[in-house]
């Protein structure tokens, strides 16, 4: 039997309550200072803080997929993922972008979880490599025209005071491919 | 021969006549009214373009660095002096401009896109001073934006019928013989300082209708236009808040007509957007086409 995408259904439901919940944004979203205040977990809540419906609506519906798919092929490892990658993606931004203030959206997590089934598939003895070969080229095309256009390719914001963050995606790929291939303890080859 | 005094019943009423229009008048006179206008204004125009009967358009695109500092000011009016039955209002006092420029300030802190608001002195703007004093200004104060907020006051006061107690002089301090009209209408003009780009602009006005004694004529008049200027005030308010975000819609669809950038210390975002949605939507579905076949 199938292991059930629990993690992916819980994450699904806190991104949403997070979005309608009122002050919930404000308490959850990264804040550098608040960070720096002692508020911690804002490196973790930040990623599940969205700033408009269409903002929520893309980013669940690349992870939802992505998650529900990674967490049937190696559901310890995925749950995993959903626990460190918020972690590492939100420490990235503290350290790496000393100028961002205020960071939300799931993207980051999506990369990951994106990666990981990438990845995941690729290991295997799947006939759709060239398939799982073109997803992983789309997310390192979109990162580095992130980098180098300043710009979010295929994706856009509708308020142009908010920036696109590409740290945030390449601490997602990081973080989905080093939990994918970090060995258990005790493990056999 | 004794002159001869003719006090025909006619000849008296013509006298009481001419005593009791000359007394009526005599009390208008004396509080000042008959019908009386007071004009407060000052216009964002005279201030930016002294002299220019066709100022010449922005060239440049403006560039907002944010997020925004943003300036709030008066433009300079005029000074007080008075023609006939048509005075010159000496404008706002300062305490007043502060006091409206607080309010505005209030309402658009907090936002995202704008760092700071900042209450500009009337004392910093000289008349007719142009993109030049606002350049001074921008220097100054560290702004970006102005915000140039201009008024224009018009207060009437007319005789009713009740003003025939007036002659009374008692009548003066009870019936409310005198109609009073404010009528104010503010303007808000939002500049990039830089590129002297009108970005948008705003209208807010009011009107009040009251009436009073001839002694309380003018104080009613110092009330109401201060009530008047309050109203539009909020006017201005609420029709800022549209123009503003009718700017930042016009911003989405035409990103060319001006140049966004980001200052240090900004909010971000991960977004994989309908196209990344899309793309990976079209590969699924060559890799399903592909095992059917």
């Amino acid at each position: 039997m199938r292991p059930l995408p629990w993690a992916t259904a819980l994450a699904a439901c806190a991104a949403f309550s997070l979005y309608f919940v009122s002050g919930a944004e404000a308490a959850c979203i990264f804040d550098r200072q608040a960070i720096a205040a002692g508020a911690w977990w804002r490196l973790f809540t930040g990623s599940w803080v969205h700033f408009t419906p269409s903002h929520l609506g893309w980013n669940l519906a690349v992870l939802i997929p992505a998650g529900i798919w990674a967490e049937r092929l190696q559901p310890w490892r995925a749950r995993a993922l959903y626990l460190v990658g918020p972690f590492a993606i939100g420490g990235a931004l503290y350290a790496i972008e000393p100028q961002l203030l205020r960071y939300g959206g799931l993207s980051g997590l999506a990369a990951a979880f994106v990666t990981f089934l990438a990845l995941a598939q690729l290991r295997t003895d799947t006939e759709d490599r060239w398939f799982w070969r073109s997803v992983l080229a789309l997310v390192a095309l979109k990162i580095v025209a992130e980098v180098v256009v300043a710009s979010p390719l295929l994706a856009h914001f509708s308020d142009p005071s908010i920036r696109s963050v590409p740290v945030a995606h390449l601490a997602g790929v990081l973080a989905g491919a080093i939990v994918l291939y970090v060995k258990r303890r005790g493990a056999r080859r | 021969m004794k002159p001869h005094v003719i006090f025909t019943p006619r000849a008296i009423v013509l006298a009481a006549l001419v005593l009791t229009v000359s007394l009526g008048s005599g009390c208008a006179a004396f509080f000042g009214l008959s019908s009386h206008q007071t004009h407060r204004s000052s216009s964002v125009v005279a201030y930016l373009y002294p002299g220019k009967e066709n100022p010449l358009p922005p060239t440049t695109i403006p560039v907002l660095r944010l997020p925004l500092r943003v300036g709030i000011a008066f433009v300079p009016s005029g000074d007080g002096h008075a023609a006939g039955n048509y005075t010159y209002g000496a404008g706002l006092s300062e305490m007043q401009k502060t006091a409206l420029m607080r309010r505005v300030a209030d309402e658009f802190k907090g936002r995202e896109y704008i760092q700071s608001i900042e209450l500009i002195p009337s004392s910093y703007l000289r008349p007719a001073g142009g993109f030049t004093n606002l350049d001074q200004v921008r220097r100054l104060l560290n702004v970006d934006v102005v915000v140039l907020v201009a008024y224009d006051q018009v207060q009437f006061t007319n005789e009713n019928f009740l003003s025939l107690s007036y002659w009374t002089i008692v009548g003066a301090y009870i019936f409310q013989g005198n109609k009073n009209d404010t009528q104010t209408m503010m303007e808000a003009a939002v500049y990039d300082i830089a590129s002297q780009h009108l970005l948008f602009r705003a209208p807010g006005t009011s009107q009040i209708q009251a009436s009073s004694a001839a002694k309380y004529v003018a104080d009613n008049l110092r009330t109401d236009s201060t009530k008047s200027f309050d109203a539009a005030t909020s006017d201005l308010i609420a029709n800022l808040k549209v123009q503003l975000e009718e700017f930042r819609d016009r911003m989405k669809r035409s990103p060319g007509e001006v140049q966004i950038e980001h200052k240090a210390g900004y909010t971000g975002s991960g977004d994989f957007g309908g196209l990344f949605v899309g793309a990976i939507a079209i590969l699924a579905t060559f890799a399903w086409f592909r095992r059917k076949s």
